[in-house]
């Protein structure tokens, strides 16, 4: 167990919390919500994948990467979370980088892992749907594997230069890589509500795609490679949280009502405990499930990874609702930077697999040899 | 799956010591054993009586003393490992309702703040069962308020002259000594004047009243002290030092009891789980996913138990865990158990089968998934659960000041320094 930071790990989560604070904080996400500049990117990408290497973090040393384990994958996933960093890092270094790693064969990971690490290509992945993020279809003919389908809410659909997407073939799940310049592949960003990550819809028409798992265990591959990504979000909604947390905290000590600050009354104070437990509660378990990763039975560690995605899920949606109770009326004005995390809460709730679709799983996990059901 | 997992030490000496563990417990259980919550009410007693002597005879029972006092010295991630072999196999670490008292409170206290010679006066006999102990810090007028507290110990030559009265006193009428606070300067208010003392009840001047709780049964008592005599060397930390010496009993929590709790947790899931399969409410998608949900905060409480006791391997002093977790597992306790109650249905409104064999916890191993007089007890404990032990309201005010640096309450007839109109 190591619940504690090492002092690597320490100097890693303040150089990024830094780094993040002076060239990636909410004023690159008050751009993207700034009507008057739609199209507005930052260039931060560069840097952070340049100066600090961010985009190599989780990759390993054998492809270019620095060889990060887990943990400080979400380390960056949390700093990343706590500053909504409109930067793609989620969707190339965890979403696609973990997919290559867990799924892709010997050639796949040569061949993107390296170009992912030196920022060089912006990838995305798309696996383990649900009905509502579509479906694609894989078909063969002379040895060429086209894609068919359309997709919704790609995590950077729009900016990415490389999708790795999970289509079903001849019955048999398989995963695959789609350059986004291919022809017969067009992106269209959504409109959406949490402007700080881009989603799209992906559609496919007879699109020639590599494939690039070796068909041997894929699906407990894309299993493995599902949970693991679950955690890279949950540490990120985590992030997210604190900075809620923070800016509540802050603003309980200095606002007075009634002669006294309003986080000297119980029901602020409370308000405050609960955002407070339910992150530790999540981020606990996140670190639980990471120690887990390797050496947990698979079905084990599918349910830690999902009990830590809900978990992160509920820390975040209330961390975000109660702060804007607790800052009333400017809490709900746009001006604010409160309604930036609430949306961004109600996003994430929603990605890779809602609690719903988690505590229905850890039911599902939990119907299968029950130490009690003898 | 890999149920009521432990988590693996990376410690060879640990594993090894789990290992003994296991084995003991294979030698020492009857054959075909399948936890005490299978024993019928009738036989239950007895087996805590024999289990006991059990222990104390193998060195299992105060396990964290040292070895003069007849304990084993043991190590933090020995004595976690310890309690959950335990709760796996459904035999109880501190058999007696009276034990936890002794050992996890009375125990560590007298080891920081006692002199030698309480430490050999009470450790042993409070190891051997002579001694039965229960804790008198709540009165009718202090509750979560505790220096409040009203009861007086005038000191008379040697003696401690005691009148007053505590209240909720668990395992209050099979206790036979109290530790308690007293108030023994009266020129002094609140948290100051008050000494912790040690007092034989079985004198004519302390009378133990036991109350009914909502479940018709009486985990709970009152005691009355009117002219009692306690003897000025049974205070321990010193006259008037008692709020301290109360108040360090809380540094104590070295996290070793909570991965064991999170396997009841999970014992007691799996048999929600055979319940609702039973009354056709598996296939309600409603049903799993609150379970699910459910499932998800035991791995929740399991992680932060996890990482409550790497800070008590570390030796360190315990952070905010062991607050969060005695917080979320009673919330945690109120939820499962009312999920339990609406797939009952019907069913709980009259409710039959074997009496439940542990209160305030999930039942051991082994207790009957379909017994609804189980569930029902279990739903009407779980109230209790955010009240004693520091309520969930005490609990995140001291999260919110201590953790998060909120102000106080200002207290009545007080202005709060620096407050603008």
């Amino acid at each position: 167990m190591s619940f504690e930071l090492t002092a690597e790990q320490q100097e890693l989560q303040a150089s990024l919390r830094q780094f993040f604070a002076r060239k990636a904080g909410l004023n690159a996400v008050r751009r993207r919500y700034d009507d008057s500049a739609p199209d507005a990117r930052e260039n931060v990408w560069d840097q952070l994948t340049g100066e600090l290497g961010l985009a190599a973090l989780g990759i390993p040393e054998q492809y270019d990467g620095i060889g990060g384990g887990l943990r400080e994958v979400a380390i960056a996933a949390e700093e990343s979370g706590r500053v909504l960093l409109t930067a793609p890092w989620f969707a190339s270094s965890v979403l696609a980088a973990t997919t290559l790693r867990e799924v892709g064969d010997e050639d796949a990971k040569a061949q993107f892992l390296p170009r992912i690490a030196a920022g060089e290509l912006v990838a995305t992945a798309s696996i383990r749907r649900s009905p509502d993020e579509g479906t694609v279809r894989a078909s063969l003919s002379d040895r060429v594997v086209h894609l068919e389908g359309a997709l919704s809410y790609v995590v950077a659909g729009d900016e990415a230069n490389l999708i790795i997407v999970e289509a079903e073939l001849e019955g048999e799940p398989a995963l695959f890589a789609v350059d986004t310049e291919s022809a017969g592949l067009r992106t269209e960003a959504l409109p959406v509500v949490d402007r700080a990550r881009t989603l799209a819809r992906v559609i496919f028409e007879s699109v020639p795609a590599e494939r690039i798992d070796d068909g041997n265990d894929t699906l407990a591959k894309l299993e493995r490679a599902h949970a693991l990504t679950k955690l890279g979000l949950a540490a990120e909604q985590v992030g997210g949280a604190r900075a809620c947390l923070d800016m509540a905290v802050a603003y309980a000590k200095i606002r007075h009502a009634f002669g006294r600050p309003i986080g000297s009354f119980q029901a602020i104070k409370h308000k405050c405990a609960d955002i407070y437990i339910g992150i530790e509660s999540a981020a606990s378990t996140i670190v639980y499930a990471i120690d887990a990763a390797d050496v947990a039975p698979p079905e084990e560690f599918t349910l830690l990874a999902s009990s830590a995605h809900a978990l992160a899920t509920e820390a975040f949606l209330t961390a975000a609702a109660d702060n804007i109770q607790i800052h009333g009326g400017i809490g709900f004005t746009w001006e604010h930077d409160a309604h930036l995390y609430l949306k961004r809460s109600r996003g994430s709730a929603e990605l890779l697999g809602s609690r719903a679709d988690n505590y229905l799983r850890i039911a599902e996990l939990t119907e299968e040899g029950d130490p009690d059901n003898e | 799956m890999s149920s009521a997992g432990h988590i693996h030490s990376e410690d060879s000496a640990v594993e090894d010591f789990r290992s003994t563990i296991v084995g003991f417990l294979a030698d020492h259980l009857p054959p075909g054993w399948t936890g005490l919550g299978a024993l019928p009410e009738s036989e239950q007693a007895q087996f805590r009586d024999g289990w006991r002597r059990t222990l104390v005879q193998n060195g299992l029972l105060g396990v964290s003393w040292p070895e003069q006092y007849g304990g084993a010295g043991m190590s933090v991630a020995n004595q976690s490992s310890l309690a959950e072999e335990f709760a796996k196999a459904g035999v109880p670490p501190l058999p007696h309702p009276n034990d936890s008292f002794g050992f996890n409170l009375l125990a560590p206290t007298l080891l920081h703040w006692g002199t030698d010679e309480q430490k050999e006066r009470f450790l042993p006999p409070t190891l051997s069962g002579e001694i039965r102990w229960a804790q008198g810090y709540s009165e009718p007028e202090a509750g979560s308020d505790l220096f409040n507290l009203r009861t007086t110990g005038v000191i008379e030559g040697d003696q401690v002259v005691i009148n007053g009265q505590k209240i909720w006193q668990t395992a209050g009428t099979s206790a036979n000594w109290l530790f308690t606070l007293v108030r023994t300067d009266p020129t002094q208010s609140r948290g100051r004047g008050i000494s912790f003392i040690l007092v034989d009840l079985d004198q004519p001047g302390v009378t133990v009243r036991p109350i009914p709780n909502i479940t018709g049964s009486a985990e709970f008592a009152e005691v009355f002290f009117s002219d009692a005599r306690a003897s000025v060397r049974d205070v321990v930390g010193g006259l008037n030092n008692g709020s301290k010496v109360a108040l360090t009993l809380l540094a104590f929590e070295r996290g070793v009891g909570g991965l064991a709790a999170a396997i009841g947790l999970q014992l007691e899931l799996g048999r929600l789980r055979q319940l609702a399969a039973a009354r056709g409410r598996w296939a309600s998608e409603s049903v799993r996913e609150r379970f699910g949900a459910c499932r998800s905060e035991v791995e929740a409480l399991r992680a932060l138990a996890a990482r409550s006791l790497e800070a008590g391997v570390g030796g360190k002093p315990p952070g905010s865990e062991s607050s969060i977790i005695k917080l979320r597992t009673a919330e945690y306790r109120q939820r499962v158990t009312e999920l339990a109650m609406d797939i009952l249905g019907l069913e709980g409104l009259a409710p039959t089968g074997p009496a439940p064999a542990e209160w305030g916890r999930p039942q051991p191993r082994g207790f009957d998934a379909l017994s609804s007089r189980g569930w029902v007890n279990d739903y009407l404990n779980a109230r209790a659960g955010t009240i004693y032990g520091g309520s969930s309201e005490i609990q995140r005010n001291t999260i919110a000041e201590q953790v998060l640096g909120l102000p106080r309450e200002p207290r009545q007839g007080t202005q709060e320094k620096g407050s603008g109109s």
